[in-house]
């Protein structure tokens, strides 16, 4: 700890928000503000937290600490690194609407053991973010593959709770729609705490799948992408779809899978199954007739087996639509690139993208796509974001140097 | 900064937009001075046909034109008020500052449809049911069919967050849009769809701010193919909380009807009535006078209820009655309205609920029958196809003038909610005893989602002049809100905000309305779009702010 009598004061004044056992003290500079690890246990003090970050124009970071950090611009501020892990409790299970509320502390892990004791799902793939905290997917995983598989993360959410910059806490009520001005939570989803800090999120849940009830394999992209699309059309309405290519040195998860060299694209699907009232052998009729079905089926954590770490996904992850989708299987013809990763198929398109580290043509082919179809230069939004940061944070507390 | 005269605000907009789409004639003024919010209505009733007229009404071409419009109204301090259809009932387009009516209806094109990718994009002002048949030639649809849709706009749609009367399969019109091309009150054209890495998903944060930060000029929207086949049924719950469980029963379990409403005893007497099987019954009787109270062969554009004519007997037995015995019978029963809504309670009349699916034939079979197991374990009896059919034959069957109660000296208005299952029963009931005292009211829970549903109010009050009319409107708008809050539902599911439901929007949003102020004073700092609605001004809420600072700068 440091003994510079101001960030002793700082301390000080930190242990009268939270108990001591909740601060830990973190690497600093000589001339550093003080730096501490601080782990609020409930709302209360994250408020209270936050207040005295704002008071002290203290630098509030919600990642792991950096040396980075020590160097300025932060380096004679205190700088407070949030911890969320004892805020975790579920506020309400309402197995009625099919929502859960839970503190934005708790790990996709313990949510998903939570929910899955009662048969439900959040639909989140979780052991590749077995140690990740909800708040801290929501702020920060928004354009990921590794966000829910029904729909866009965003969709899930049926309301937030978040403390400003300031310590006011507001939280919006839960409703399956509504139509009272702009939906403010969209503020918040992705922004990766530049503007609030999460505390608390209402999701939706749904019945466990289980295992996946279906799996195909197919000898290219473009048949891979066809047989979806028309069976998407067709009204088959399933729960999820998704298409995956295995990187080249996950030879064992191929094997386990059943994929070959001449059928080497996954197609995962997850019908409603029979109480929605279509019978699941209309699905697996569509795409069996098409493709090489897998047996026995896979679970929904067969991307850890096929794929690289959620690290190794830097490539941005873009929305193509069925024509630029299948304008890129036809660019691809037979090649088939390794990595590949197609999400939450809907009539309209799906999310790609592919992992870092795999080499070839029909890689770069891919990635080429990707960047064309992102976006990568400073909007026009961006002013506007900035003048947000500067309404809501005018002191740049939260997470500064974000931008 | 300088007041700017009228004359040389027709000037310059003259300049812009071209003689013939500039009007400053009091027939324009009077038409663009409201819209269908029942509050204006009763102001007319009071002899104020233009309580807020506006300085002038504009009717650009493109967004190119928009833009210097803005740009100007901009630097002015002018306020705007953007204007599609016109068939709110909130009162969001009443220029209560005066100022410049940007009426976007030419701004009509289809620009795109991609049939590979389900996509449509088409400019703002297009009509409803003109998409709707532009992209029905291709064999696609919307899936959006609100009960205006003949005279509503898609600007409209998304400025207000709209919900189609098929939203439990296709979602609201916020789930459809994709992409908004927005212009700004500085001049600028931001695209909603340009979205980097790492920053918020700003279609949602343009969507529902009811023009108070841009015009909305162009929308890339979701389509689907058109439906194979459609199957529509009635079921009878003999109570309200049955069908509510059947409803809920329906979508959680992964059933995606195009629609699924259940009617409250009373909404569904009055549908029963129109049914030959039921129009019979004995049963029905004393209740004929209540229905016909409602049942105005000119229900408001608002009224997503099926038409509601009055049916031939009914006709014949009133038809000997003089217009001022109706009057008196109609308005003497609403002015005692705790004793009308115990008889309309006491009614013996199950509750209706309507459900249809779309889709390949096979697969709407399929559903359908599932349909069918969950609702009869809950309780509910099978009445057949034909209410069903004959419900989505009528659903647009409103002539969009206001209802006849109006000219009675009364008022209808409607209100809907929305909440999560849990609360849902709650919240019906805690609205139905804050309101019946003061009004008449019945009640539809429509617009089903798997986590809640929507409740429709429509109710209707009556006092023997304009004045305490709209201080009696006024009131029962305090209460409904107060209710709906208080039970943990949204004030608005589809309608909007405007004027009506402003006063509620600071317990609704609490805190989170800073995200509104900041973003009002990015986009719009000098507070010139659409001011005065949504959210209480900033300049009343934090004195000093920038935001709200546009009055009328007009000199005439």
């Amino acid at each position: 700890m440091s003994s510079r009598p101001h960030a002793v004061g700082y301390l000080d004044e930190l242990r009268q928000i939270v108990p001591t056992e909740q601060i830990e003290p973190q690497l600093d500079g000589d001339e550093g503000g003080g730096s501490w690890a601080v782990e609020p246990a409930t709302q209360v003090e994250l408020v209270e937290v936050l207040r005295w970050a704002n008071q002290r124009h203290a630098a509030v970071f919600t990642r792991h600490p950096r040396r980075s950090d020590a160097q300025p611009p932060f380096s004679r501020r205190p700088r407070i690194y949030l911890r969320g892990r004892r805020m975790k409790r579920v506020k309400d299970l309402d197995v009625v609407s099919g929502t859960i509320t839970v503190q934005s502390g708790i790990t996709m892990a313990e949510l998903d053991e939570l929910l899955g004791e009662r048969s439900f799902t959040t639909g989140f793939p979780t052991r590749p973010w077995r140690q990740e905290s909800l708040g801290a997917v929501l702020a920060a995983a928004l354009d990921a593959h590794w966000g829910p598989r029904y729909g866009a993360m965003e969709s899930e959410v049926v309301s937030l709770g978040v403390v400003f910059p300031d310590g006011t806490a507001a939280g919006g009520r839960g409703a399956p729609r509504r139509a009272v001005g702009p939906d403010f939570d969209r503020l918040f989803l992705g922004s990766r705490g530049r503007f609030g800090i999460i505390y608390e999120a209402t999701l939706r849940i749904y019945p466990s799948a289980g295992r996946v009830a279906l799996s195909y394999a197919a000898p290219d992209l473009a048949t891979a992408l066809a047989t979806v699309h028309a069976g998407l059309l067709a009204g088959l309405d399933p729960r999820a779809v998704e298409i995956v290519t295995p990187a080249p040195d996950r030879e064992w998860g191929k094997k386990r899978v059943g994929l070959t060299a001449q059928n080497p694209v996954l197609v995962l699907v997850e019908p409603w199954g029979p109480i929605a009232g279509r019978p699941v052998s209309w699905v697996d009729d569509h795409f069996a007739e098409k493709l090489v079905k897998l047996e026995p089926p896979v679970g929904w954590n067969v991307h850890e087996g096929l794929l690289p770490a959620p690290r190794a996904w830097t490539a941005p992850v873009v929305a193509l639509s069925w024509r630029e989708l299948e304008a890129l299987a036809a660019e691809l013809g037979g090649d088939v690139p390794a990595g590949l990763w197609l999400v939450r198929c809907s009539e309209h398109g799906g999310w790609l993208s592919v992992a870092a580290g795999i080499e070839g043509q029909a890689a770069d082919t891919v990635r080429a796509a990707l960047v064309a179809h992102s976006v990568q230069k400073p909007t026009m939004w961006k002013r506007i974001q900035d003048q947000l940061k500067a309404e809501l944070d005018p002191k740049d507390i939260l997470n500064p140097g974000l931008g | 900064m300088a007041r700017v005269s009228q004359a040389e605000l027709v000037r310059v907009l003259t300049g812009i937009v071209g003689a013939d789409n500039l009007s400053t004639s009091r027939p324009d003024k009077v038409a663009y001075s409201a819209d269908f919010w029942p509050r204006a209505q009763i102001w007319k009733l009071a002899g104020e046909v233009e309580r807020y007229p506006p300085d002038c009404v504009v009717w650009p071409k493109d967004t190119a034109e928009i833009t210097q419009i803005l740009a100007y109204c901009h630097e002015h301090l002018i306020p705007v008020v953007p204007f599609g259809g016109g068939s709110g009932v909130c009162g969001g387009t009443v220029p209560i500052r005066g100022g410049v009516v940007i009426d976007v209806k030419r701004l009509r094109r289809v620009l795109a449809v991609d049939p590979v990718s389900l996509t449509v994009s088409a400019e703002a002002g297009i009509n409803g049911q003109h998409i709707e048949d532009h992209l029905n030639a291709a064999g696609l649809t919307l899936g959006h069919f609100p009960s205006s849709i003949m005279c509503s706009t898609l600007g409209g749609w998304l400025a207000a967050r709209s919900a189609g009367q098929f939203s439990s399969r296709y979602g609201k019109i916020e789930d459809m849009v994709l992409g908004l091309k927005v212009a700004t009150p500085d001049g600028a054209v931001l695209d909603t769809a340009e979205r980097a890495p790492g920053a918020p998903d700003w279609t949602q944060l343009i969507v529902g701010s009811e023009g108070t930060l841009g015009v909305i000029t162009e929308a890339v929207l979701k389509v689907q193919p058109l439906p194979e086949a459609r199957r529509l049924r009635a079921y009878r719950f003999r109570h309200l909380a049955d069908g509510l469980k059947g409803a809920r029963a329906v979508m959680q379990a992964g059933l995606r009807p195009i629609v699924l409403r259940l009617y409250d005893p009373f909404d569904s007497l009055m549908a029963f009535g129109k049914d030959p099987e039921q129009k019979t019954s004995p049963r029905t009787r004393p209740f004929d006078a209540i229905r016909s109270l409602l049942s105005s062969p000119s229900g408001g554009a608002h009224d997503d209820a099926p038409a509601k004519k009055v049916p031939g007997f009914l006709a014949k037995r009133l038809e000997p009655w003089s217009k001022k015995a109706k009057h008196a019978a109609i308005t003497t029963a609403l002015s005692a309205p705790t004793l009308l809504n115990r008889l309309a309670q006491a009614a013996p009349s199950p509750c209706l609920m309507i459900v249809g699916f779309e889709g390949p034939a096979e697969a709407i079979h399929a559903d359908a029958i599932a349909a069918d197991e969950l609702l009869t374990a809950c309780g509910g009896v099978d009445a057949g196809a034909r209410l069903g059919e004959s419900w989505l034959e009528h659903r647009y069957a409103v002539s969009f003038k206001q209802s006849r109660l109006y000219q009675l000296g009364a008022f209808v208005d409607t209100m809907e909610v929305a909440t999560t299952w849990d609360r849902l029963e709650t919240l019906y009931h805690g609205v139905r005893s804050a309101l019946s005292p003061h009004v008449f009211i019945m009640a539809h829970f429509s617009h089903a989602y798997r986590e809640g549903c929507s409740i429709y109010f429509t109710f209707a009050g009556y006092r023997k002049d304009a004045a305490r009319l709209e201080q009696h409107y006024e009131r029962v708008w305090q209460l409904a809100t107060d209710a709906v809050v208080a039970n943990g539902g949204t004030v608005s599911h589809h309608h909007g905000v405007g004027l009506s439901k402003m006063a509620a929007m600071p317990r609704e949003h609490g805190e989170m309305l800073r995200v509104w102020r900041a973003l009002k004073d990015a986009i719009d700092p000098h507070g010139v779009m659409n001011p005065g609605k949504l959210f209480p001004d900033t300049t009343e809420v934090a004195a000093g702010s920038a935001g709200g600072a546009a009055r009328s700068m007009v000199r005439s």
